[in-house]
């Protein structure tokens, strides 16, 4: 059985890489790295054995605690094997990243990123209510520790502020979980589903709240975000990788499994509120970026941008606009990760990430250079890149439910080519300044590789988006079904 | 034989006296064995608990009666008293562990190590009375050894918390008899499940003395356990005591009100329930609220901890709250609840206070700023205290977070206005990551040039021992869930098999 394997592997990994550290701290990159390849090994596996099993989803019961009637569930879906597969990659990404970034207690530093990998994949596996809030839980230890100790000037308090603030959304969210317990007597997701009509409507709506408060923080919906910014900018680049490309999606994702699968009806209730909270979240996001003066807020603003835009396709509840928000999750994750990592060569090599101060910095490398322009092409919505996919599905989406939504989200669209054009114009052409000049970029193969592959990915989903769409479109349709929308 | 029910106290009674008399025979040098045979002698207690518990778990599983009541009614041995005798020997081992490095250039280890033998027999005691006298006296006898211990190094420091702590100690004691006197006045007996018989039949002209005692009651235990408004001299006592026995008196003695409390008010007071249930309801939020928000502003590691300890407490009050609902079966999740985190607790903040102890050991003090560069410099002991922090903060995968999503289950499964208490616990645990936070920023975060130090060996045994058993409950709770729900309904089975529920 290999859900058991994909999560105990990278914690496995960990701690070997953290003993062997305490020995020689040559080899623990290694590990890391040959842990994060194996595990990706793992959830292609996994996807195979989706692809083998029939799209219908399976799932698999070991007890926990009996007195208490938890167990742990684990399942597949397209859903889950989609965002299995994107955790694999993105931490082969952070891994690589980290190997010239972080020179101190290097164990530490790679048994916890391999810690959060086991907990990631525990969130996106677990069809059992108590098991998913404990997994989702124990990622925040992990990021807690890799913020507060390896961060920037600012650490301790964005590491503080980060835990406190996810924390009071997740124990809201066990409240809510704990009552749908009392109601229904099951912590699982799918017996929870068949049960919940039967819960009063007025006690449903307090439910969903207190859930949506959790995943709210998480994603985050503005006016919840205000961790994000200062968590963001202030971890190291391979760790803004994860927390912006994997940290955001639990949230995402929670709402979609969750959201959509417990409470159906109470859902399509409030699915245009939810439809709001991610306007308002693209607009903030996108006036924000544009007044950055640092590339690294601008990707972490533009991030948050787009998360606004797979609310939406979440809330709108037609089987294109969920089939584009799980598409566009799978892509922004691919693109936010290849954002940062560009960025981080380019401060490595120049030692600043100021705007201002990158006058010309494609003259002076070519690779860094133009394949930052790719994924910032990529980001705005560059047709045939996946990120128009995931926008254009999202859009059409929204359409056929709140047509107006949809007209008011294209009316960001100028504005996320705009700061990004903008950064590129101000940045990457002209003459160069003279930090730029002094500047000396040594890249390695590994990076030079997983840029490569970064963007083969984006153009491929771009040009081939049916691939991933067929994918989950089945657990689309299972979702939208229970909500009536079908 | 009766005898053979009470080979713990028996073994526990016996090693105190010998401690004491091997201290007269051994030469100054030499003394640090006395330590490793007290340790011996917990160890023994400690098994010969465990394996009456769960061959007395067998026998109700397989539906055979056990003998529970002793001596008239004076001993009730239910697996309640079993669940508090293993927190109450746990942490004594614990604490005589640390203890040999701890005291090793200290005077006057025999009296140490008996004293805190004598204490663990009280606590024993209490945790097994049936009648109010014995309660009483069991509990004077644990109190009073602890009184000694606090001043055990007769600096200013000790000799002021323990002065602050005997005089409330004192003086609790004396409301709690008082309280006790009422209620013998009012029922003509001491034996607590005869109250229990007799209180539905009492005049309504005596309910208003009946209040009074009541009241005295929580008033009294409420110095014992520290509760809000009763809570002053806890910080005072912690700080001031030596750090081992700050653990005990945490992790131990405060746990011992807890037995009292839930014995007399659960089974002799029924009736008043639900009044009682509102007070504990208040004062839980109180005591948590009053404990987290004290603690955020404490420059003193120990102090810190002392608050966060009340601030537990509150939550194990919270908990006991809940036993006044109404709704079926909650009163057994509430007491189980309570139950495990009060092993939880002890194991946690026993373990805190003994790394405190390891670190001040070597000369750093117990001021937080001290602590800064501690990753460094002492790793097993700030990744154990880590673990500890964390596991007190609520954060799944260690004990704490299970018993205290008992606690919440608890006070969601009651509804109503019980719901109002899982929503302040919640608060404050969000609060208290704050401060337990800060810890960990200073020990980790922080940068810091300084040599690696050598931890002493025995209290890194007992930390390691303890951070393992604290990641064990919270990875593979069952045993532990299974134990405390058993003791919960041994509680009120009465004495006559156990009801279990599923």
């Amino acid at each position: 059985m290999i859900v058991p394997l994909l999560i105990s592997l990278p914690f496995i990994g960990g701690m070997i890489g953290y003993f062997v550290s305490k020995y020689d701290n040559t080899k623990v990159k290694a590990i890391a790295l040959t842990t994060t390849l194996l595990e990706l090994f793992l959830a292609l596996w996994f996807l195979s054995e989706l692809i083998t099993g029939g799209a219908r989803s399976q799932t698999y019961s070991y007890w926990w605690m009996k007195s208490l009637n938890i167990n742990f569930t684990f399942g597949i879906d397209g859903l889950t094997v989609a965002m299995v597969l994107l955790t694999g990659l993105i931490f082969v990404v952070s891994v690589v990243s980290a190997r010239d970034r972080i020179k101190m207690r290097e164990g530490t530093f790679y048994a916890l990123l391999l810690f959060m990998e086991a907990g990631l994949m525990g969130v996106f596996t677990s069809f059992n209510l108590i098991i998913f809030y404990i997994f989702w839980e124990i990622v925040l230890i992990p990021a807690f520790f890799l913020v507060g100790i390896y961060g920037g000037k600012n650490r301790e308090y964005a590491a503080l502020k980060l835990f406190m603030y996810t924390h009071l959304g997740s124990l809201f969210m066990l409240i809510g979980i704990l009552m749908l317990y009392f109601y229904t007597g099951s912590f699982n997701i799918y017996e929870i589903s068949k049960l919940s009509s039967v819960i009063s409507p007025n006690v449903r709506t307090i439910i969903f709240v207190l859930l949506f408060i959790g995943f709210a923080v998480k994603i985050p919906l503005v006016p919840f975000h205000s961790w994000l910014p200062d968590a963001y900018t202030e971890a190291p680049y391979p760790v803004s990788i994860v927390l912006s490309g994997l940290l955001s999606k639990m949230g995402l994702y929670g709402l979609i499994r969750l959201g959509i699968t417990l409470l159906p009806l109470t859902y399509a209730h409030y699915a245009e509120e939810i439809a709001i909270f991610g306007l308002v979240t693209i607009f903030y996001a996108a006036f924000s970026a544009l007044a950055q003066k640092d590339i690294k807020r601008l990707v972490a603003f533009s991030s948050l941008s787009h998360v606004g835009f797979i609310t939406l396709g979440i809330a709108s509840l037609s089987l294109i606009g969920l089939n584009g928000a799980i598409f566009q999750m799978v892509s922004h994750g691919l693109m936010i990760a290849l954002l940062f990592l560009l960025v981080g060569l380019l401060r490595r090599s120049t030692g600043t990430s100021s705007i201002s101060k990158l006058r010309g910095f494609v003259s002076k490398n070519h690779f860094v250079g133009w394949f930052l322009v790719f994924a910032s092409l990529a980001s705005l919505g560059l047709p045939g890149l996946s990120g128009f996919v995931g926008e254009i599905t999202i859009l059409m989406g929204t359409y056929e439910t709140f047509s107006i939504f949809s007209f008011i989200a294209i009316l960001s669209l100028p504005l996320t080519a705009g700061y990004y054009l903008w950064m590129l114009q101000r940045s990457a052409f002209g003459t160069q300044n003279e930090r730029v000049k002094r500047a000396y970029f040594k890249i390695k193969g590994s990076e030079a590789f997983v840029v490569v592959v970064l963007a083969i990915l984006i153009a491929c989903l771009g040009f081939y988006p049916a691939s991933l769409m067929h994918l989950v479109s089945a657990t689309s349709q299972t979702l939208l079904k229970l909500t009536g929308g079908i | 034989m009766v005898l053979e029910h009470f080979y713990p106290e028996i073994i526990i009674a016996f090693f105190a006296f010998a401690t004491l008399f091997i201290d007269i025979t051994l030469k100054k040098d030499h003394k640090d064995f006395l330590g490793y045979f007290s340790l011996a002698g917990i160890a023994l207690a400690l098994i010969s608990v465990i394996v009456q518990s769960i061959s007395t778990m067998a026998s109700y599983s397989a539906g055979k009666e056990v003998q529970v009541v002793f001596f008239n009614g004076m001993i009730y041995n239910d697996i309640f008293a079993m669940f508090f005798k293993v927190v109450f020997l746990v942490v004594a081992l614990f604490v005589v562990l640390a203890s040999v490095d701890y005291t090793r250039k200290d005077n006057y280890k025999g009296e140490y190590y008996s004293l805190i033998l004598f204490a663990t027999f009280g606590m024993m005691l209490v945790a097994m009375a049936g009648n109010l006298i014995l309660l009483f006296v069991s509990l004077e006898l644990a109190s009073i050894s602890t009184y000694a211990l606090t001043a055990f190094r007769k600096n200013k420091a000790n000799t002021e918390a323990a002065m602050k702590y005997f005089i409330i100690g004192a003086l609790s004691s004396g409301i709690i008899l008082f309280g006790m006197s009422i209620l013998y006045g009012v029922t003509g007996t001491t034996n607590i499940y005869e109250i229990a018989k007799i209180i539905p039949h009492v005049k309504d002209s005596f309910n208003s003395a009946l209040i009074l005692s009541v009241v005295l009651l929580i008033a009294g235990f409420g110095y014992k356990i520290a509760a809000f408004p009763f809570h002053m001299w806890a910080p005072d006592a912690y700080q001031g005591a030596p750090s081992t026995i700050s653990a005990f008196l945490a992790a131990a003695t405060k746990k011992m009100g807890f037995v009292a409390i839930i014995r007399i008010l659960v089974i002799a007071l029924p009736l008043y329930v639900s009044e009682w249930g509102v007070i504990f309801g208040v004062l839980g939020v109180l005591t948590m609220t009053v404990g987290n928000f004290s603690a955020l502003k404490q420059t003193n590691i120990k102090r810190m901890l002392a608050y966060s300890s009340i601030a537990q407490a509150g939550y194990i009050i919270a908990a006991i709250a809940v036993i006044s609902s109404t709704i079926p079966n909650v009163k057994y999740l509430a007491v189980a609840a309570a139950l495990l985190h009060i092993l939880t607790h002890a194991l946690m903040k026993g373990g805190a206070f003994i790394a405190v102890a390891g670190v001040s050991l070597l000369g750093i003090g117990t001021e937080i700023k001290n602590y800064r560069g501690l990753g460094k410099r002492m790793p097993v002991t700030a990744m154990a205290l880590t673990i500890f922090l964390l596991s007190l903060a609520g954060i799944p995968f260690f004990a704490g977070f299970i018993s205290k999503f008992l606690i919440l289950a608890a006070t969601v499964e009651a509804r109503g206005i019980y719901i109002w208490l899982g929503i302040f616990l919640v608060i404050n645990s969000v609060v208290s990551i704050y401060y337990y936070g800060r810890v960990i920023k200073y020990m980790y975060f922080e940068d810091f040039q300084g040599d690696k130090l050598k931890e002493p060996k025995l209290i890194a045994t007992s930390l390691v021992v303890l951070a393992f058993l604290v990641v064990l409950i919270g990875i593979a709770p069952q045993k532990f869930v299974h134990f405390s729900m058993y003791a919960a309904a041994s509680l009120f089975s009465h004495g006559h098999g156990v009801v279990m529920l599923h």
